[in-house]
This record gives C-alpha cells, sequence and structure tokens, in this order.
C-alpha cells in the first residue's frame, strides 16, 4: 500500500486513533540524571561545533581535528546513551531500527526548561 | 535540508517572569541587528559566495544563528509566561500584549515589524562578507546595551553568551574575507563583483579537498 501517494502528504488508514496524554512520561522522572546527561550533550556539542566553524577557516590545522573528533565523539556518544534512557533528540533518518510507539513528543521541548 | 535537534545551544532557565525586559530583548528576534536577519542574511548569501570557504562560513554560521533565534525566543516566553493582564500593564507590555497576547513576534525593541530590508544579500561577495562583519558588530552593541539594562542574572547568562558568539563569528568572517581577497589581485580588490563579472575560481568538487 502507497501512503504517500497523496496530495496532503501521509495518509494514516482509516480507524487509526491519536495517542493520548497518558502516554507520555512523567516530566520529572529521573530528573536529575537526565539533566546531567543534558548538561555533557550541551558541553560536548558546543565544543564540536564551535570546532567546525574554526576547521571552515581552517581546515588543514590538525590539532582542531583531533579537539573536533574528541569532542564529536563523546558529544555523540551522550546523545546515544541520552535517547536510549529518555527518547529522540533529533530525527534522525540514519536510524534503521523499528520502533513500537512514537517518543518525539515525550520529552519537554527547549522553551519549556525541561532539561536545562 | 536540516535537522532539529530538540534543546538550546545554550541553557535558558528563567524563574522569574518580568515582561519590562521581555520588551526590550524582542529585539534580537527582530529588530534591525537581530538573529532572525542574522540567519537569513547568511543563509541567503551563500548561493553566490565566492569559493567554498565562504559557502561554508554562512552555512554554518547562519545555521547557529538559529539556534540562537530560538534562544531569544525561549528568553521572552520565560519572562512572560504566567503573567496577569494587570502585570503587563504595568510593565508596559501591553501594546505587544494587544496583538500578539504572548507569543513569539519578530519586531524590534520599538514595536517596528521585522523587514528583510534590515538585511542585504548582494550578490556581491566582498560587499556581502563586509556587511556580515558590521553585522556581527551590531549585534554585539546591541548586546551590550540589552547587558547594561538587566540586572537579572538568570537573563542576564544567557545574552552573554549570545554576546560572545557574535565576537567569534566576526573572527570567521574575517578569515572568511581574508581567503576571498587571496583570491582576487591584491592592487584592485574592488574593481569587480568576482561573482558575477569575472568568476573567482571556484574549485570543482573534484579539487575541493585540496584548498586550504
Amino acid at each position: 500500500m502507497n501512503r504517500m501517494n497523496c496530495s496532503r502528504g501521509y495518509c494514516p488508514p482509516p480507524g487509526n486513533g491519536c495517542q493520548t496524554d497518558s502516554h507520555f512520561l512523567s516530566l520529572s522522572e529521573n530528573k536529575n540524571q537526565s539533566r546531567t546527561l543534558f548538561k555533557v550533550i550541551t558541553e560536548e556539542g558546543f565544543a564540536a561545533y564551535e570546532t567546525l566553524l574554526y576547521l571552515d577557516t581552517h581546515p588543514a590545522d590538525q590539532d582542531a581535528l583531533d579537539y573536533f573528533y574528541f569532542h564529536n565523539q563523546r558529544y555523540q556518544a551522550a546523545v546515544k546513551e541520552y535517547e536510549h534512557l529518555y527518547g529522540p533528540l533529533t530525527l534522525r533518518m540514519d536510524s534503521a531500527s523499528k520502533v513500537e510507539s512514537w517518543t518525539w513528543m515525550q520529552q519537554p521541548w527547549p522553551w519549556e526548561g525541561g532539561n536545562c | 535540508m536540516w535537522n532539529y535537534e530538540k534543546r538550546l545551544e545554550y541553557p535558558v532557565n528563567i524563574s522569574t517572569p518580568n515582561a519590562k525586559l521581555a520588551q526590550i530583548i524582542i529585539s534580537q528576534y527582530g529588530g534591525p541587528d537581530g538573529e532572525m536577519g542574522a540567519s537569513l542574511r547568511y543563509l541567503s548569501q551563500r548561493y553566490t559566495a565566492p569559493n567554498r570557504i565562504v559557502m561554508a562560513v554562512l552555512t554554518d554560521i547562519g545555521t547557529e544563528e538559529l539556534a540562537h533565534l530560538e534562544m531569544i525566543a525561549t528568553i521572552v516566553h520565560q519572562l512572560t509566561r504566567g503573567l496577569s493582564p494587570e502585570e503587563i500593564e504595568k510593565s508596559g507590555f501591553a501594546p505587544y500584549y494587544t496583538d500578539h497576547t504572548i507569543g513569539i513576534w519578530p519586531q524590534a525593541a520599538g514595536g517596528i515589524p521585522f523587514n528583510a530590508c534590515e538585511f542585504q544579500s548582494k550578490g556581491d561577495p566582498l560587499t556581502d562578507l563586509f556587511e556580515d562583519l558590521a553585522a556581527e558588530q551590531k549585534a554585539r552593541s546591541t548586546y551590550d546595551n540589552i547587558l547594561r539594562l538587566i540586572k537579572d542574572p538568570e537573563v542576564a547568562d544567557p545574552i552573554r553568551f549570545l554576546r560572545e558568539r557574535e565576537i567569534v563569528h566576526f573572527q570567521r568572517f574575517g578569515e572568511a574575507l581574508r581567503a576571498t581577497q587571496e583570491q582576487l589581485d591584491a592592487k584592485n580588490f574592488y574593481a569587480f563583483n568576482p561573482s558575477f563579472d569575472a568568476e573567482v575560481s571556484c574549485p570543482s568538487c573534484k579539487e575541493a579537498s585540496t584548498i586550504h
């Protein structure tokens, strides 16, 4: 069945209801642990992004390449751990794993002040 | 194609609402030197960039400006949430409230709506890069002005982070300008538009890995 062959984008099959709020995790659950991990993501992600900008104008700087690699690895590892424990931070096209429910909206949005 | 990451570039956690501050800080959302103009300026200019270094700098700084736009919106949102109409009136936020309640809308501190005339995309790399350098300084001055007006450390902290980023971006744009000028005649940098009249030899994709 081709569900994308529709001028309105994705077409759900008939009778597919919406999830209710009761599916959502309690926001207070494991808050301290998730905050600590979130801080690591923010710090390592910033170190990686800042070095990325530097590398745009200094593409041959080996120290910067090593620094970027180091922090980007730590950033990726922290994101992976966070996503394993709490749900997705970003929707990646490279994720091939099949999921049983749509968890994208379960964790707070940044402006809600959930994790930072 | 962009990917959204469900986090702020730098944390914003404001516990005391203050609509007076929101009225000031909204300027960095949709004001003349705000983050909306910054992101649209760089992301629009990159198509006529003269080399791959400038294309990368414009794309990556333009992308970071979108993250700054989200930080500013979050600051304004957290400064206005939960306020009563009486508190809003007392803090001088009533004119904004009348049109937008406490929704986020791009305007300057004085109420002037966002306008694409606040930035240029001239299709001339030297013109554009000098504008970008000036834009970073103008935004830095605006953040300095904001920091003189706010006392709440929960608001000042993320604003200081954003101010620092203007300085880093200015440095990167300076390097991008230098990379562009190195491809031109040093005795006559401004004789023509290198992206239109006589294209600077932008290396093909095969050669791109060799530029340093």
